[in-house]
């Protein structure tokens, strides 16, 4: 059964060593089959020529033919040199060739012997093979070739021995000596093989470890790079993936990263913003705030801009919009890489204005409520010894002699002083009464309709035109009748006192879906619309003068008055507020954008009170 | 390989080795088939034209010019003067076949004989001298003693055109030194044909 366990280091070392040593050893037999080759077709040319040079022809007298040896050189080389000659191109590198090779070349030293006459010269041919057959590195190739000449020797030294030892009365055993001979060299060429091979063996065994060697660094370099690009690979998505746009440029600005939350964020893609200045994306106020950073740390090389949250305004095609940027430097190649991460902090900003409105509006509606106590306080402590004043001047009145005119005018300006003072305390009473509401369900256009009557005179008076358009999917709402009763009739005395030459109040009631960017909707939960809400929206729009732009902020303040001169208390608008957001509606007072005049809008939750 | 491929390497290293034994033992057949031979006349022929020394063994070699064979037996002729010298006259005669020209004759043969000292090359118009001591084929060597008497009759050489010790030289150098020589003392030619065919 097969050994299917690894093998270990000092195994697959002798394993390729060994393959190592036959690839080289293959290499060489087919070399040298090669060399054989071209040598045997040599080796027959040589033959021919020799054989026309020394015995070109045979003669009887004055006739002549061709000498037989060089038929014999033709032929008979021909055939002893074609075999090897074929083989050594059909079959390079096997056995079976190298030993046909070994015994031609045998051959051809016998022919050649022969087509020189037996010139002992010729005989070296036979130690000349032997060595170029040692050149097949492979000491058992010898072994065909001293067969043959040993061969030759024998049978010839039997039957024709004066053809081989020149003698004829020679001793059995000298085909011995003369292949002795040939032995020695074969010993020679024994322990040469041996040596070439046992070198080949070395470079091998050297080759093979050398090759584990590299092997085990290649694949250490594939395991580290396999490491390295899945690092690249986890960097590459972290950045990919980042909230931040990161964008990676050289020194002097040039962009060569561009992650998706940056095409995203300049809706530029990667390939418009290779090669273009990040300065490009930044608005011309912000720029010289970031190139002057870059530019410092680029002289001394101190972190003025490296590493720190810079607010900056960036462009969006040509939309302004505010960022956060950190700016991290790699010094890399002798040349710095700045990698910035730039973050959108629109929403943040706006976040924060939200708070702090929310923050002015705790502190606005504490401030209500202290004034509220307040009032309250002042307003009961008041109105008792008001109304004992009002009763004593209304019993002076009947009781004084009232022909007097400095009396009578002393006791009018008392009693309007005091009606006037009266009007305030009521006022006061009703803002701090504003704690508690008793909800019902009701159609804001009944509401309004029972307010109308209220004003009626008022508007008549000024010659003020009243449009209503109430849409008829609006639905019911909870609501406290007599406090949104007080809030309409403030809302349009305030729109009649804007218009003391006449003109159009509208009054428009309407369902409404709220979406995003609607002003009144947020993301927080403390919100208190938010998009998708259903809603009612009351608008009470004016064609009067409109809100000054001085005291937009402060029109809810209590005691705050515009008309102090004529009786304004200031504080309609406050309880006004006050009963909208007792319903956790909104009160917004703001100009129209068309047409001048102002516009009142009350939004009303449809559910969820 | 497979069972048939192997079947066929083998048929065809089989039909190699015949093919190659057949050329090789033709060639051995060839080479150590000795030419036509006359028996020489046994003692110096009266009409011979060859100046006779009579106190010296005289040698005799008969060449074609043009026989490459022949190269081995002048050869065999140099070592075998170099170990007489001074002991044997020696001619090397060059048969001439009418109507030849002196280029033909004065071949690298005629050079290379004419270089062993101790011997007198001379040409042999048509084959007289040849004929009148019964050789017909290159290389046939004669040796005859100071009285006219034959010593030795036959080739020089182991085989046609070999080179190296032999029988035939070896007897002769023997002789040349007057020693007693056992056995035969007429040896195979192997050699060109002095004469055409038709001759």
């Amino acid at each position: 059964m097969a050994n299917l366990l690894p093998l270990n280091k000092s195994e697959q070392i002798q394993a390729r060593s060994e393959a190592l040593f036959r690839e080289h050893q293959q290499k060489i037999f087919k070399q040298t089959d090669r060399v054989f080759a071209v040598l045997f077709f040599l080796q027959w040319v040589a033959g021919i020529v020799a054989a026309i040079l020394i015995s070109p022809r045979a003669w009887a007298g004055t006739q002549s033919s061709v000498h037989v040896h060089v038929l014999a050189a033709v032929i008979l080389g021909g055939a002893i040199s074609f075999f090897p000659i074929l083989l050594a191109l059909l079959r390079p590198g096997k056995t079976s060739t190298r030993y046909v090779i070994s015994v031609a070349q045998m051959l051809t030293s016998a022919l050649l012997i022969h087509l020189s006459g037996g010139r002992i010269e010729t005989h070296f041919h036979v130690f000349g093979s032997l060595a170029f057959l040692a050149m097949y590195r492979d000491w058992k190739v010898l072994i065909p070739a001293t067969v043959v000449v040993a061969l030759d020797h024998l049978i010839r030294g039997m039957f024709w021995p004066e053809s081989v030892f020149g003698v004829l009365t020679i001793e059995p055993w000298r085909w011995l000596e003369h292949a002795g001979w040939v032995l020695f060299e074969d010993i020679v060429l024994y322990y040469s093989c041996l040596r070439s091979v046992n070198g080949m063996k070395e470079i091998a065994d050297r080759t093979a470890e050398l090759q584990w060697v590299n092997q085990q660094i290649e694949a250490a370099v594939i395991d580290r790079t396999h490491e390295l690009r899945e690092s690249e690979e986890k960097t590459r998505m972290i950045i990919e993936t980042a909230n931040d746009a990161f964008i990676g440029t050289d020194e002097k600005g040039m962009i060569s990263e561009w992650n998706k939350e940056a095409e995203s964020m300049f809706q530029y893609s990667r390939a418009e913003a290779m090669g273009k200045q990040f300065s490009d994306f930044i608005s011309e106020e912000s720029r010289e705030v970031y190139q002057k950073g870059i530019e410092k740390f680029l002289h001394n090389g101190k972190k003025h801009a490296s590493n720190k949250c810079i607010e900056l305004t960036a462009l969006r095609k040509n939309e302004k919009f505010p960022v956060e940027i950190t700016v991290s430097p790699i010094r890399h190649n002798g040349s710095y890489r700045l990698n910035v991460f730039v973050r959108d902090i629109a929403e943040r900003k706006k976040a924060e204005e939200e708070l702090r409105s929310a923050q002015s509006q705790v502190i606005q509606a504490e401030k209500m409520n202290s004034i509220g106590r307040v009032a309250s306080g002042v307003a009961h402590e008041v109105k008792n010894p008001l109304a004992i004043l009002i009763q004593g001047i209304e019993f002076l009145m009947k009781k004084v002699d009232q022909t007097d005119p400095d009396v009578r005018m002393v006791l009018q300006s008392m009693q309007t002083a005091v009606a006037k003072a009266d009007i305030v305390v009521r006022g006061m009473l009703d803002f701090a009464s504003v704690a508690s509401v008793k909800m019902e369900q009701y159609h804001l256009r009944h509401i309004l309709e029972t307010s109308l009557p209220l004003v009626k005179h008022q508007l008549d008076r000024q010659k003020i035109t009243l449009v209503q358009e109430f849409r008829p999917d609006t639905p019911e709402l909870m609501l406290d009748k007599n406090r949104i009763e007080q809030v309409f009739v403030n809302l349009l005395l305030n729109a009649s006192h804007a218009m003391p030459n006449g003109g159009v109040i509208t009054v428009k009631v309407y369902p409404k879906k709220l979406s995003v960017g609607d002003p009144f909707t947020g993301k927080r939960k403390q919100d208190l619309f938010h998009a998708g809400e259903e809603v009612v929206i009351a608008d009470i729009e004016d064609t009067g003068h409109g809100i000054p732009p001085e005291v937009a902020d402060k029109i809810f303040d209590p005691f705050f008055t515009t008309r102090r001169t004529s009786g304004g208390t200031g504080l309609g608008l406050s309880v006004v507020r006050n009963i909208i957001q007792m319903h956790r509606g909104i009160i917004n007072l703001e100009n129209k954008e068309q047409g001048g005049g102002a516009r009142a809008r009350i939004l009303f939750r449809t559910s969820g009170l | 390989m497979t069972m048939k491929h192997k079947w066929v390497f083998a048929s065809s290293v089989l039909v190699w080795v015949l093919l190659v034994g057949a050329g090789e033992t033709f060639l051995l057949q060839y080479s150590s088939t000795p030419a036509l031979q006359m028996t020489a006349p046994a003692l110096w022929p009266e009409g011979s034209q060859i100046a006779k020394n009579t106190k010296l063994p005289l040698l005799l070699l008969f060449v074609h010019p043009k026989c490459p064979c022949s190269r081995a037996t002048v050869g065999e002729l140099s070592k075998i003067m170099t170990h007489s010298q001074g002991k044997v006259s020696a001619y090397v005669l060059f048969a001439k076949p009418e109507g030849v020209s002196e280029k033909w004759l004065k071949s690298d043969l005629w050079k290379n004989a004419s270089r062993i000292p101790g011997v007198q090359v001379l040409e042999d118009p048509n084959g007289f001298e040849a004929k009148r001591f019964h050789s017909l084929t290159s290389g046939q060597t004669l040796l005859y003693d100071a009285k006219g008497r034959l010593l030795f009759e036959g080739g020089i050489t182991a085989a046609r055109g070999h080179f190296g010790d032999n029988q035939g030289s070896e007897t002769i150098k023997q002789l040349i030194q007057g020693n007693a020589v056992k056995g035969r003392s007429h040896f195979k030619v192997f050699g060109c044909a002095l004469f055409n065919h038709n001759e």
